[in-house]
């Protein structure tokens, strides 16, 4: 199934074909897959593979993210707990990751970023009707960090995974946000990462968010209109949900 | 008098220069062409809607959504402001 997600002036399409080499350039890059979980290398196969693969997952849906036409990121929602266990359907999630990198170099440093993950949270939220959404951070990556406490989010715990050779990050120890036992690993660092699982719920998202939404729906409008007239676009405001077999 | 209009009646370029100061809370000196969003701490997202606030004031304009996303800049901010017929 075709999913089309759009807001505040973004749209979100389901990956196809096409778009899978354009992807793997993006992922591949050091500022990107360095703050990544995996952060391998992807061969021209792998991500073939992995585009197929995308056929029968039903708990994960991938998006290009495109800004007026030109496609600047990627998004991915993952479904980390299901209402029913016989289905692990996205539609079926009570909690999903989602993930969002810009790949675009123009819109790397840019308020627009926060335009795609805003169509996200309110299509988990308002459409999914998710209970809560996760995220996982790397500690080191202030900017997302920053970023996901915009949204509303807010940390819940820490860990540390040591890479392997490949890249593959392996879990060695949690520890929560009060908790000071990182300390207690500081003599095996090397190849460590600490990362920081946060947790956003509907009613931190509404109210943290508020300012931005409006910001991002702006439209253009005369000087002499009064400030307190609501300039927003009520066309872009909403976040369209959209689903073609 | 005259001094006091003089000293009150700032050109384009001190206005943006005091935009950027008053929304960012920067010294004047920061405030260069290559100043970019999240470039520095204190340019992030919410700091980004106060400058357009203070921008849309100092210089008597409505941004729309699309001049905001392109505000990436010092640089940019002055671009965009050229097209409401405003030299920098």
């Amino acid at each position: 199934m075709q999913h089309r997600l759009s807001g505040y002036g973004v749209e979100l399409r389901s990956v196809a074909q096409s778009d899978i080499e354009t992807l793997r350039e993006w992922r591949n890059r050091e500022d990107i897959r360095s703050m990544m979980k995996s952060t391998t290398y992807i061969t021209e196969e792998q991500q073939q593979a992995w585009f197929e693969s995308l056929e029968d997952a039903t708990h994960v849906r991938h998006f290009v993210i495109s800004y007026k036409g030109e496609d600047i990121g990627s998004s991915t929602l993952t479904g980390l707990s299901f209402v029913s266990g016989f289905t692990d359907d996205l539609e079926n999630a009570e909690e999903i990751e989602p993930g969002l990198y810009i790949g675009h170099e123009n819109y790397r440093n840019n308020i627009l970023a926060f335009a795609p993950s805003l169509v996200i949270c309110d299509y988990c939220f308002d459409e999914l009707q998710v209970k809560k959404l996760r995220a996982t951070v790397n500690a080191s990556n202030k900017q997302a960090l920053s970023y996901n406490q915009k949204l509303g989010y807010t940390e819940d715990s820490r860990f540390f995974t040591a890479s392997s050779e490949e890249g593959e990050a392996e879990l060695v120890t949690g520890t929560s946000s009060t908790d000071t036992a990182i300390s207690n690993n500081k003599d095996n660092t090397q190849n460590k990462q600490e990362w920081v699982a946060m947790t956003l719920h509907r009613k931190d998202y509404v109210e943290a968010t508020k300012q931005i939404k409006d910001f991002l729906s702006r439209r253009k409008s005369s000087r002499n209109n009064s400030r307190d007239t609501d300039s927003r676009d009520s066309n872009s405001t909403d976040t369209n949900y959209r689903n073609n077999e | 008098m005259s001094k006091i209009r003089l000293v009150g009646k700032l050109n384009n370029s001190e206005k943006l220069v005091q935009s950027f100061v008053n929304a960012l809370n920067i010294d004047s000196q920061q405030v260069t062409d290559d100043l970019s969003y999240n470039e520095i701490p204190e340019w992030d997202s919410t700091a980004h809607m106060i400058l357009i606030a203070e921008l849309e004031d100092q210089f008597d304009v409505m941004l729309d959504t699309d001049d905001i996303i392109d505000m990436s800049s010092v640089a940019q901010a002055k671009k965009i402001l050229s097209k409401y017929d405003l030299n920098f």
